[in-house]
């Protein structure tokens, strides 16, 4: 009713108000995802460009005017002085490593799981297979750093009270494969819950059909089980290879990188040359080389294996 | 090719307090080349019991013999077994040809130049040689149950487990695959166990019909026999369709009484009966006649829904005297006018009624039988596949 009255009334408004509603109507998609854009632009778009405005300047500054343009030094400095290089040959050793063993080991435990009869026994191993995925990494690191502490270790104990070996002094003789073993125990857990479930997804049936055509155990995994679990699979590694890549906690809280270089993933690299080396514009530069090369990467898989599976 | 025999096998679920009975001490001789068709309704243990004969499933107590051999702790694998499942099981990741050689890959020694011929021969059978190449995504419902066929036939094995293998097929291609399948398997003359709910194949393909509810052996014996010569009244309800009609009544003075009708006992169904008073009759739709004319023993119904199937209709009717209105089927002659509502006489011969214990179940009086069928029931169907559809 009172629109009625206000169309009689006030024409001039009404246009006005007309217009601003056509303007809604028309945009309306536009007008929902418009904060989530804004959102993505502050926090992704806006410090990707000034990342990469840092890298090509000399000393930061948000005056562009100002702001002395170096063009490639820091990215020569980076890979010179900076070890870019060797960080990035870390981060690519232990990023393979640690992959490679989470998922095979993360599918055995998951086969192994699976294959439980009781099934409270079966929630029960579920349970306690996750509890590492949920430790915090500096804690993790510390109680790393604790328990592979040659004078106090229990793990340096345990291995030379058990084994005729004498224990390595895991954080400087071994740093590497040290830094490897940690994130697969931290992260094993996550590839093993994923392919549990992968797993209780193939069919019975498939499973019977394969022992009724006599494929023994190994056979029915590689030909039958896996196949079926092979989107499980990709999008699992995948996804742990990314979160790989940004590694920096664990091997920061358990190593600061060291010694010396010898776990310095790029994560740290750039870290130390920001808030140690106060080069800002080294760090960016690294920044942005590791950017483009994980996305590279992950591109590469992608367009290599592919998400097609069995369910399309 | 192997004969099968399971020796008092009983199979339980669980364990303690709450165990479930499958499969309650059943045993069974199959002999090499039959086809034996379990039936029973959900829950019943016929897929239970092959899986035991497959060895998926580990029988709690009895034997499992193919041929003579006891095979309780063999696998699957070692069984020389072929199966088809419910939904085909095809391996998705696998072409047709993949997934019908790969049985051969893994349990023969032949070289891969003999599996491929094999397969090419068997697909050749089957009319799928055609889509060797696709993946069993690409195939329609009936394109893979053929794969799957295909699949357990070209392993040549002792023996065939089916389980419900057309459910999942639309009612036209199931009846054209119940042939096909009989055909097959009187071709092949392998020992084929088939475990269905549906009566219909139930009656066409088996030589012999094992039927079962709650895990336990109801009857044993041709398709025919079932039909015809009831063990008890499961076995009468479940075979046969619509079901047998069944009336529960008390015998006094040679009359039995039932709620909404009398009907008088001949010289055999007393002697049969005994001293018995709880005594339940049952009479199939097929074997009622409707007339408007009062006839001897029968009783005044009243119409309440009629089904036209074309050639005959079920008609369902309701005793006028009954307290209650449950309704009992009756088929008749698709000619015959009968309209909801009308008053009608129905009828069933002595000659064609079963009589059966109340409280035990167990069938007291077979119906009649001409001497020409008397001698059919024995024979296991010959030649299945004339009359299959």
């Amino acid at each position: 009713m009172s629109t009625q009255t206000q169309t009689e009334t006030t024409t001039t408004s009404e246009t006005g108000l007309a217009r601003l509603r056509a303007l809604w109507n028309d945009y309306l998609p536009y007008w929902f995802v418009a904060p989530m854009v804004l959102v993505m632009v502050l926090i992704t778009f806006f410090p990707g460009a000034y990342d990469l405005y840092l890298s090509v300047i000399e000393e930061p500054t948000f005056d562009v005017f100002a702001a002395e343009f170096v063009g490639l030094s820091n990215y020569a400095t980076a890979f010179g002085r900076g070890g870019a290089l060797h960080s990035f040959i870390i981060t690519v050793t232990v990023v393979v490593s640690a992959l490679a063993l989470e998922s095979v080991l993360g599918f055995g435990l998951a086969a192994l799981v699976a294959g439980v009869e009781s099934e409270r026994l079966q929630s029960f191993y579920r349970v306690l297979f996750i509890v590492p995925m949920a430790v915090a990494p500096v804690s993790l690191a510390t109680i790393g750093r604790i328990m592979l502490n040659s004078e106090i270790g229990v793990i340096p104990y345990l291995i030379e009270a058990t084994t005729p070996f004498a224990a390595p002094a895991f954080l400087s003789e071994i740093p590497l494969l040290t830094v490897v073993l940690l994130d697969t125990w931290n992260w094993t857990p996550f590839m093993f819950i994923i392919f549990y479930a992968g797993l209780s997804s193939v069919p019975d049936t498939l499973i019977e059909a394969s022992k009724v055509d006599g494929a023994p155990l190994w056979r029915r995994y590689l030909h039958v089980i896996i196949p079926y679990m092979k989107p499980v699979v990709f999008v699992a590694t995948l996804i742990r290879m990314i979160d790989l890549f940004r590694t920096f906690g664990v091997v920061y809280g358990l190593t600061q990188g060291g010694p010396g270089t010898a776990t310095q993933l790029v994560s740290i690299n750039i870290y130390e040359q920001m808030f140690i080396n106060n080069s800002p514009g080294v760090a960016a530069a690294i920044a942005v080389v590791y950017l483009v090369f994980v996305v590279a990467i992950a591109n590469i898989v992608i367009a290599k294996v592919g998400f097609e599976g069995v369910w399309d | 090719m192997a004969s099968i025999t399971l020796d008092d096998v009983t199979k339980e679920f669980g364990d303690g307090g709450d165990a479930v009975v499958a499969v309650d001490d059943v045993s069974l001789d199959i002999e090499d080349g039959e086809f034996v068709v379990f039936v029973g309704p959900s829950g019943s243990g016929k897929s239970t019991l092959m899986r035991m004969v497959a060895g998926l499933e580990t029988q709690t107590d009895g034997d499992v013999y193919i041929g003579d051999q006891i095979v309780n702790q063999l696998g699957p694998r070692a069984r020389d077994i072929a199966m088809v499942f419910q939904n085909y099981a095809l391996y998705p990741n696998m072409t047709v040809e993949e997934n019908m050689s790969f049985g051969l890959k893994m349990s023969t020694e032949l070289s891969a130049d003999e599996i491929e011929a094999t397969v090419t021969e068997t697909a050749e059978m089957m009319g799928i040689e055609s889509l060797l190449d696709n993946t069993p995504g690409e195939l329609s419902g009936g394109q893979q149950q053929r794969v799957a066929l295909g699949r357990a036939i070209v392993r040549d094995p002792n023996v065939f487990l089916m389980d419900e293998p057309l459910s999942n097929l639309d009612a036209k291609l199931r009846t054209t695959m119940r042939t096909e399948i009989n055909r097959l398997q009187s071709d092949l003359g392998v020992t084929t166990l088939y475990v269905t709910h549906d009566q219909t194949e139930a009656m066409t393909m088996g030589d012999r019909l094992v039927v079962l509810n709650y895990g336990e052996l109801q009857q044993v014996g041709t398709p025919l026999a079932c039909f015809y010569r009831p063990a008890n009244r499961f076995v009468a309800g479940f075979i046969g369709s619509p079901s047998m009609n069944f009336f529960e009544g008390e015998v006094a003075d040679g009359t039995l009484v039932a709620d909404g009708f009398e009907y008088d006992l001949s010289e055999r169904m007393r002697a049969n009966v005994g001293d018995r008073t709880a005594v339940t009759l049952g009479a199939r739709p097929e074997d009622y006649t409707l007339s408007e004319a009062p006839t001897d023993n029968g009783f005044e119904v009243v119409v309440d829904v009629v089904e036209p199937m074309g050639s005959v209709s079920y008609v369902y009717v309701r005793s006028v005297a009954a307290s209650h209105d449950e309704t009992f089927v009756v088929e008749v002659d698709g000619q015959q006018p009968i309209s909801e509502g009308e008053q009608l006489h129905a009828h069933a011969p002595a000659t064609d009624v079963h009589l059966f214990d109340t409280q035990t179940g167990e069938t007291i009086h077979q119906r009649e039988l001409t001497d020409d069928a008397e001698n059919a029931l024995s024979q296991p169907l010959e030649n299945a596949t004339a009359g299959a559809d």
